[in-house]
């Protein structure tokens, strides 16, 4: 058995040097595509959203208001309709994404009590975009109408700014916001998209990697054989997730606050469960084009379907219960928190449980197969590895 | 007549390819039913958050009652200490987390300023805003009551009060998606991945097939029967989708599907160069298999629809338009279903996906050709997967 197992270490290992399918898929390509997620949210947060303005009140007042948010860096005003037309026909184009229309005399029935009402239109069909918009946007508006509320006191009230002040802020509203306060959208999808794509690697290379025609007829040497392929994708999948979680981390400065050691032991637990799921796929459909595919479907929704961007909570009841039968659910949000809010190991202890449990089942699922898999070649030590590489890849039939 | 039959000879093939009509046929029906159902849910609903009342004063007890009784949140803990707060916080446990200050009732009465404060996780940056915003206007509705009140205590009457406080108000309107539902903004981003994908698979699959046979001569012709071939099964399959996706999900449909089909060819075109050169590389179906799966989460997350194309470093755009097309397809396909965007702000899309398919096409053809014609040749054994 110990000769069959490290026979294929050996073996795979040879695969992946001559063919480099392996090592390209399970390695390079995560490592190239976390260069280019980090370069692309490189910017963190959303700004200069494109704004149009229609003042039809051009006062001192109404211009303080496009003032404030000219200086914002959220929004950059490139445009000022001359009518409301105008200004739809911007957002239609999506030219503009947010905009504002202060009514004629505002200033005036400001003054005199009024209420006048400022009309903000957002482009709703770009959800990042309108959110980000809407809250920046209310944050200036309120600042700006608590402002002359305490200008009306003043003035109507006769009282001092001090007490005016104190009248006008009499709830203070404070947020805090903790492990990720400026909202960087990379801290958010960073440490799932970067891990995600390393698992789809793990998963769509494990689909191929039990090849029937390697199979002995003794019990044991298959028993080797297959812990030879777990221990190997395991081990060059666990590289995979390390190295780029170190690329998030020293290259794109996403802080990691928890215990590196924590997310090193749940990469490995991850790498293992979607190997030995992997092999078994591959153990159980001998198509391996068809195996291929039921490992992406089931592996590259993950992110969507786990509560990583969609929070757990939101999710149907459906989903919400086939939601934990994957590895991704319990590694990825924790990782994020290791990340971003150090989480402590032992808030871990339930899903290292629940991987060991996953992992064991699986693995006698898929030693118990391969004990019972009808074997048609002769009991013969075959040393693949003297044969130079295994072409497996040349086998497949559609 | 012989391109009639040629192209019902592909179209019994792709019948007769278990994979490939699984691909084609169901792919983008069933991932739309799949992804859509993750998003069914309108909003971000019962935030588990934990309430601090250091005042316990009838005022403090009312603005609990308003947490209790928003349908974004649930009260899952009462707690004594921040320390407390802080501990569920981080264990995951609740989402936010609201702090009643001391004397909080006396002091707002007395104008000594009181500040609320309210903590967010913000680890999940969808959870952190919804419960912010939710908690801002809860408190800020409060907060202009208590205001009203304290201007009325001046002597002054009730609705002057209010004009006071509302000095300006603002109005916000949600264009084209009032909701601002997320199953809204991302099922046509990926559908259109969906379209991708099954065209990358379908199309690869159906030459990777008859490679040699394609490569050996007229090989425009014979991978534009393919394409077609293809292409109507992906495209019915597609718009089957959009289908359900607006009567069974209820995603608002402005745009003409006519220009939307007329987006979507125009683009499962310019996927055929990428079709051919990943054939070229791969040499066989399961690699071809690997590596277009493997593209699939890269090119949705750099195609402009979960962070917009103006946010990202102009190089990485440039680089992301010249190797793939959906960067100018996901957004705009989108956009003209959901806001029925004129043809005319289509054009310049359009004409970047001729542009790649003039430029792209015929080096693909070339390197394809290169690659099979000279396995014919040298009669190199690695076969191509049947």
């Amino acid at each position: 058995m110990l000769k069959s197992f490290l026979n294929t270490i050996g073996n795979e290992w040879n695969i992946m040097m001559k063919e480099k399918m392996i090592l390209i898929v399970i390695l390079m390509i995560p490592i190239a595509v976390n260069f280019v997620f980090g370069v692309e949210f490189s910017n963190d947060q959303i700004r200069n959203i494109p704004m149009a303005v229609l003042d039809m009140d051009n006062s001192s007042l109404s211009r303080m208001v496009t003032q404030q948010f000219i200086e914002n860096e959220t929004f950059s005003v490139r445009y000022y309709p001359k009518n409301s037309d105008e200004m739809k026909r911007l957002l239609d184009e999506s030219r503009a994404r947010v905009g504002m229309i202060i009514p004629k005399d505002f200033g005036k029935e400001v003054k005199e009590l009024k209420s006048p009402t400022v009309l903000m239109l957002y482009d709703g069909s770009h959800i990042s975009l309108a959110s980000t918009a809407k809250v920046k946007a209310s944050e200036i508006l309120m600042t700006l109408k608590a402002g002359t509320f305490i200008k009306l006191l003043e003035g109507k009230l006769n009282l001092p700014k001090d007490a005016a002040e104190r009248m006008a802020l009499s709830i203070k509203f404070t947020s805090r916001t903790l492990y990720n306060p400026a909202k960087s959208f990379k801290y958010f999808f960073n440490p799932g998209l970067a891990t995600a794509i390393v698992q789809t690697g793990i998963a769509l290379m494990t689909a191929v990697a039990i090849r029937r025609e390697e199979l002995q007829r003794s019990r044991k040497k298959r028993i080797g054989y297959v812990l030879g392929k777990a221990i190997f994708y395991s081990v060059l999948g666990t590289i995979s997730f390390i190295i780029c979680i170190l690329i998030q981390n020293k290259v794109f400065d996403i802080p990691f606050r928890g215990s590196f050691i924590g997310a090193v032991v749940l990469s490995t637990a991850l790498a293992i469960a979607v190997t030995v799921f992997g092999l078994f796929v591959s153990l159980v459909i001998s198509n391996k084009l068809l195996a291929t595919t039921v490992n992406a479907v089931l592996f590259i929704p993950n992110m969507i379907i786990v509560g990583y961007t969609w929070p757990y909570i939101s999710l149907p009841k459906l989903y919400q219960i086939v939601a934990p039968c994957f590895p991704f659910y319990h590694y990825v949000n924790n990782l994020r928190n290791l990340f971003l809010a150090g989480e402590p190991l032992n808030f871990l202890i339930k899903d290292f449980e629940w991987f060991g449990i996953f992992i064991s089942i699986i693995l006698v699922l898929l030693i118990g197969a391969i004990c019972l898999i009808k074997v048609e070649e002769p009991d013969e030590d075959i040393e693949i590895e003297e044969e130079g590489v295994y072409n497996g890849f040349s086998e497949i039939t559609a | 007549m012989a391109f009639l039959k040629s192209l019902l000879k592909e179209i019994r093939d792709n019948i007769n390819d278990f994979t490939i009509m699984i691909l084609l046929v169901a792919g983008p029906i069933a991932l739309t039913v799949i992804f859509g159902g993750a998003y069914f849910n309108t909003y971000v609903e019962d935030m588990p958050i934990a309430i601090l009342d250091n005042d316990n004063s009838s005022m403090s007890r009312m603005m609990v009652q308003q947490f209790e009784e928003s349908d974004r949140f649930v009260i899952q803990y009462r707690v004594d200490s921040e320390a407390q707060l802080k501990e569920l916080l981080d264990s995951g446990k609740i989402i936010m987390g609201l702090c009643i200050p001391q004397n909080f009732s006396n002091d707002v009465k007395t104008l000594k300023s009181s500040e609320v404060l309210v903590i967010v996780n913000g680890t999940n940056i969808v959870t952190g805003n919804n419960s912010f915003a939710q908690a801002s206007t809860i408190i800020q509705t409060i907060a202009a009551g208590v205001q009203i009140k304290t201007v009325e205590a001046k002597g002054i009457p009730a609705q002057v009060a209010k004009d006071m406080v509302m000095s300006f108000k603002f109005d916000d309107r949600m264009l084209y998606d009032p909701r601002n539902k997320y199953l809204n903004y991302l099922i046509f981003g990926y559908i259109a991945v969906f379209l991708q994908q099954v065209m990358l698979s379908g199309l690869g699959f159906s030459i990777l097939r008859d490679a040699k046979e394609v490569a050996a001569k007229n090989t425009l012709g014979k991978v534009g029967l393919k394409f077609l071939a293809c292409a109507v099964f992906a495209l019915t399959s597609t718009f089957a989708a959009i289908e359900i996706a607006v009567k069974f999900f209820g995603v608002p449909l402005k745009g003409s599907i006519l220009a939307a089909l007329l987006l979507a060819s125009i683009f499962s075109i310019s996927i055929v160069g990428p079709v051919l050169i990943i054939a070229a590389l791969t040499g066989e179906k399961l690699k071809y298999a690997q590596i277009s799966f493997m593209l699939s989460l890269p090119a949705f997350i750099t195609c402009g629809y979960v962070w917009p194309l103006d946010q990202m470093p102009s190089s990485l755009v440039l680089a992301v338009k010249l190797l793939w097309p959906l960067a100018s397809f996901a957004r705009s396909f989108d956009e003209l279903l959901i806001k029925g965007f004129p043809m005319s702000s289509l054009k310049g899309d359009m004409l970047s996906m001729m542009i790649y398919t003039i430029f792209w096409l015929p080096i693909a053809i070339f390197i394809f050709k290169k690659k099979f014609k000279r396995n014919v040749i040298t009669g190199v054994p690695k076969e191509i997967g049947a």
